[in-house]
């Protein structure tokens, strides 16, 4: 009998604590929501729809952050301005990259990548062997991997630095 | 009988914490080092399943953040190297360390092998069988930080009351139809249990004394 209540005890434990996770930011200060889920789904089909229920998500975490007094999640920002870069709105892009570099500085190398594309690179970003791998096969990365630096997929012309608009 | 069990069980558990050496003495390097931005590179996946990469991609970010380190946008990240060719860990051999450091300056890259993920189902219960080896490499030195391999089976069946048959056809709807999002956060979490605590942790440089009970 007592081994029972322990055991209910345990479970009740055990499912709060599961529970929470999903609702509360963890110990290191994150929430991440449905971040997994939406994300996911937009990977698999990528659509408007799921494009869009990923981008509300993402704009909920931060929602969620600012209310609650903790950080946004690592990468967040960037996600929500890479969205918006697909869609070739380059001035609010830039802007959530500005603000992932300010919350997390750790990102700065990152975003001089693709921040400066005109900007003739001081070394190639990747050795000159894996142009000539057979598995790399797209004659466009090629030509961006030992000339230009690396820029997303979806950028099609060379990117001037937006303006800065006040925060 | 059943209390005998449980303390059969409670006492393997603490023999096992007493020998268990410490996360300091498993992984010295990561408290040298103190990395504190990981970029997390295409899976190497070497399974059957394709869409295993998508599962692990997806569901990486929140537990290596959540042990306390900054995670490089992994979707940035991705499209930059796809942009070169790379979709595969597999082709990743060319790419040395200073070159991923000065693409994405992070401290430390997280590289993955999915050896294998398998989805499966017997009559009674579903499951996925993951085996994963990951590999943290210091983008300073090249060397490596902390790994970690295991092969874990993960249930994935719900209610098993329904009988013989209601229960097989009931796995096979289950296992086609399951969302294996969750389970792929699971095992993620459950394999970055061993990996010390980043700077965004509250404990950060205070778990050098925990028992590595994650072998």
């Amino acid at each position: 009998m007592r081994f029972y209540s322990h055991l209910f005890t345990i479970s009740l434990f055990v499912s709060v604590t599961l529970l929470a996770s999903c609702t509360t930011p963890s110990p290191s200060g994150f929430y991440w929501g449905r971040y997994p889920q939406t994300l996911y789904a937009y990977k698999k089909k990528p659509s408007p729809t799921t494009r869009m229920q990923h981008q509300n998500e993402l704009m909920r975490l931060i929602d969620y952050a600012n209310s609650h007094n903790t950080r946004v999640p690592p990468g967040v920002y960037a996600e929500l301005g890479k969205l918006y870069l697909d869609q070739g709105d380059e001035v609010i892009a830039f802007n959530y990259f500005q603000k992932e570099q300010q919350l997390y500085p750790e990102s700065a190398v990152l975003f001089t990548q693709i921040q400066q594309p005109k900007q003739p690179p001081k070394a190639a970003a990747i050795p000159e062997s894996s142009t000539t791998r057979p598995s790399v096969t797209q004659p466009i990365s090629k030509q961006s991997i030992s000339k230009q630096p690396i820029q997303p997929t979806s950028v099609k012309t060379p990117l001037t630095p937006p303006a800065k608009t006040s925060p | 009988m059943k209390r005998i069990t449980l303390c059969a069980g409670i006492f393997l558990l603490l023999t096992g914490c007493a020998t268990a050496p410490s996360k300091q003495v498993e992984f010295p390097k990561m408290y040298q080092e103190k990395p504190k931005s990981i970029v997390v590179l295409p899976p190497a996946n070497t399974s059957t399943a394709a869409e295993a990469t998508i599962y692990y991609t997806t569901t990486i970010a929140k537990p290596l953040s959540d042990q306390g380190y900054y995670v490089l946008p992994i979707e940035l990240t991705q499209a930059m190297l796809q942009e070169a060719g790379i979709v595969d860990g597999a082709q990743l051999q060319d790419l040395d360390f200073i070159r991923l450091h000065q693409l994405f300056g992070a401290d430390a890259a997280l590289y993955v092998t999915i050896r294998e993920w398998n989805k499966s189902y017997t009559i009674i219960a579903g499951g996925l069988t993951v085996d994963l080896a990951f590999d943290l490499k210091s983008l300073k030195t090249g060397e490596s930080l902390w790994h970690y391999r295991n092969r874990i089976t993960v249930d994935t069946s719900g209610d098993q009351n329904a009988g013989l048959i209601g229960a097989l056809i009931g796995t096979a709807i289950r296992t086609a139809m399951t969302d294996y999002v969750p389970i792929a956060e699971q095992v993620n979490y459950g394999a970055l249990q061993s990996l010390p605590f980043g700077p965004y942790h509250p404990h950060y440089l205070q778990d050098q004394d925990y028992a590595n009970q994650y072998r």
